[in-house]
């Protein structure tokens, strides 16, 4: 749907609210108000500015066809977007005031020649006194006290085991591919097999060391 | 034809990110052993807090503590970036870098998903552009243009639903049928809850005729299950030994949260929060290091209604009341 004027925006959220809240047409109507009016709202560089248009939404979604946080929105006086550029330049004066915090820096992102992401910003070492939850899973899978990771095995293709899975699996993650061409088998055979064979145990024994 | 990014994004919804939505997938990612772990772990964490943000604006309710993505064990054990949608399933919600022509969905979440979210994050992480909806998948890369736009996601999940109708308002707990020895579910002594012998016997030495229940409320934060009893303690403003119930109209009504496990203090950033019945914030305090409670009272009358938020690092529990 495309709308391109204002009139047309004031029939789309007289429909929208004509509609029961919770239901799919409220819904559909919302979000595609949201879709029309987004990038149109007031927009500056303040730190709390993606915290304030958040808060802006809510408040949109809540206050639109019935008032729930605020008064309703009355389209005899302002535009949907007068209407949520006041409440959003509040929010940011009211962020601004309380601004003796320091603020978190936001670690920038780039992206390397193999098209992901590599974070500049060193991740937080985890702290010390956590268990070294890979160790500890890639040494109860290696060990297998009960052999149950290595006898349980694709009916396909032996040796595609639990305990084999489990290993190439957690970090450095071996991606699908790459088992499936080394064993011949599809790759959402080998996945279907890891969710209901080898997840199950996984969890039973995070649970066992208290990850879960 | 061919999708450019510019049209992934005119029919995508961009949603900003918060401070929150960072410091929770800041705090998932350093869990992680490695550093490609880590990055995976917050992207995952961020297009999940997007696509929460959405239902919740759409009204539609969401379990974040019982979803993979946030255990840092479940997530170390797979690439899983999902939300559960409460008594419907698990929605993937799949990170997608800025360029990018297709979605990586990678086969151990091919089964067992209501469906997938493409979400496009930009490289500054200030906003996440919810591309649009899959239901099912049969390869690792999807392209962007096989996503149908949002209305299929909200489709998918009213169908789920079926005809139940969400009711508009969550049950309320009613305050006046408390006197009258009428509890909802899950409320309890606080005797019974905690399981302890001597506090029956300090029990006996508090006042009659208030009608006091606690309900246990799990807490799942990146640092484990935390466990709390949150109480309410309700008296007549005025109370006469004779006719305890004969003037409604003014009540005071205590809120208490304590520990679940009587040897330890409150976890510090811990929040209890009063707010009215449109949401708004009345009152709120905060747990520091060293505190055992946290306390709030209001004042109200008959039918008024009001709601308890209890909160701990991005989870929380609410609870409607009427008087």
């Amino acid at each position: 749907m495309a709308i391109s004027n204002e009139q047309q925006l004031v029939q789309l959220i007289r429909q929208t609210c004509q509609q029961p809240r919770g239901s799919l047409e409220r819904q559909k109507g919302l979000t595609a108000i949201l879709k029309t009016i987004q990038g149109k709202l007031w927009k500056d560089s303040s730190p709390h500015y993606q915290d304030a248009l958040q808060r802006t939404w809510f408040y949109f979604c809540r206050n639109l066809c019935e008032a729930t946080t605020a008064p309703q929105f009355d389209p005899e006086r302002a535009s949907v977007i007068t209407w949520l550029n006041a409440y959003l330049k509040g929010e940011l004066t009211k962020a601004g005031w309380q601004d003796g915090r320091a603020q978190q820096r936001m670690a920038p992102l780039v992206i390397n020649s193999g098209g992901e992401f590599i974070d500049l910003l060193d991740t937080v070492p985890a702290p010390s006194d956590l268990p070294p939850m890979l160790e500890t899973t890639r040494e109860w899978a290696e060990t297998d006290t009960s052999r149950e990771l290595r006898r349980i095995h694709l009916k396909e293709n032996s040796r595609v085991t639990c305990q084999m899975v489990i290993l190439r699996r957690l970090p450095p993650e071996t991606p699908w591919k790459v088992l499936s061409d080394e064993f011949d088998v599809p790759i959402a055979t080998l996945s279907t097999f890891y969710r209901r064979q080898c997840l199950p145990r996984l969890r039973k024994f995070g649970e066992e060391q208290g990850y879960l | 034809m061919i999708w450019t990014v510019n049209d992934a994004r005119n029919q995508a919804l961009v949603l900003p990110l918060t401070d929150e939505d960072h410091a929770i997938a800041r705090q998932l990612a350093a869990r992680q052993p490695t550093a490609q772990k880590a990055t995976q772990v917050r992207l995952n964490v961020l297009a999940v807090s997007a696509v929460n943000t959405y239902l919740q604006m759409m009204e539609i309710s969401t379990d974040l503590a019982a979803s993979e993505s946030r255990s840092p064990f479940l997530s170390l054990c797979g690439d899983v970036a999902d939300l559960v949608v409460t008594n419907i399933g698990q929605l993937e919600c799949r990170p997608v870098v800025t360029n990018a022509q297709t979605c990586h969905i990678p086969a151990e979440v091919w089964d067992d998903r209501i469906g997938y979210v493409a979400v496009q994050i930009d490289e500054a992480l200030e906003e996440a552009a919810l591309v649009g909806f899959i239901p099912t998948v049969e390869a690792e890369a999807v392209p962007l243009h096989q996503f149908q736009p949002l209305g299929a996601l909200l489709r998918r999940l009213h169908n789920l639903r079926g005809s139940e109708v969400p009711p508009a308002r969550e049950s309320s707990v009613r305050l006046s049928q408390w006197v009258q020895g009428v509890f909802e579910t899950g409320w309890q002594t606080v005797e019974e809850l905690l399981g302890e012998p001597q506090i029956r016997f300090a029990a006996a030495f508090r006042r009659g005729d208030r009608p006091e229940r606690g309900k246990l409320i799990h807490l799942t934060t990146p640092q484990g299950e935390r466990l709390v009893i949150l109480i309410v303690n309700q008296a007549l403003a005025i109370e006469s030994e004779g006719e305890p119930n004969s003037d409604p109209q003014n009540v005071e009504i205590e809120l208490k949260v304590i520990s679940a496990d009587q040897q330890s203090l409150l976890p510090a950033g811990l929040q209890l929060t009063l707010l009215d019945e449109s949401g708004s914030v009345l009152r709120e305090t905060e747990a520091r290091s060293e505190d055992d409670y946290l306390r709030l009272e209001v004042d109200g009358h008959s039918d008024e209604r009001f709601s308890v938020r209890v909160m701990l690092a991005g989870s929380s529990m609410t609870e409607h009341f009427v008087i």
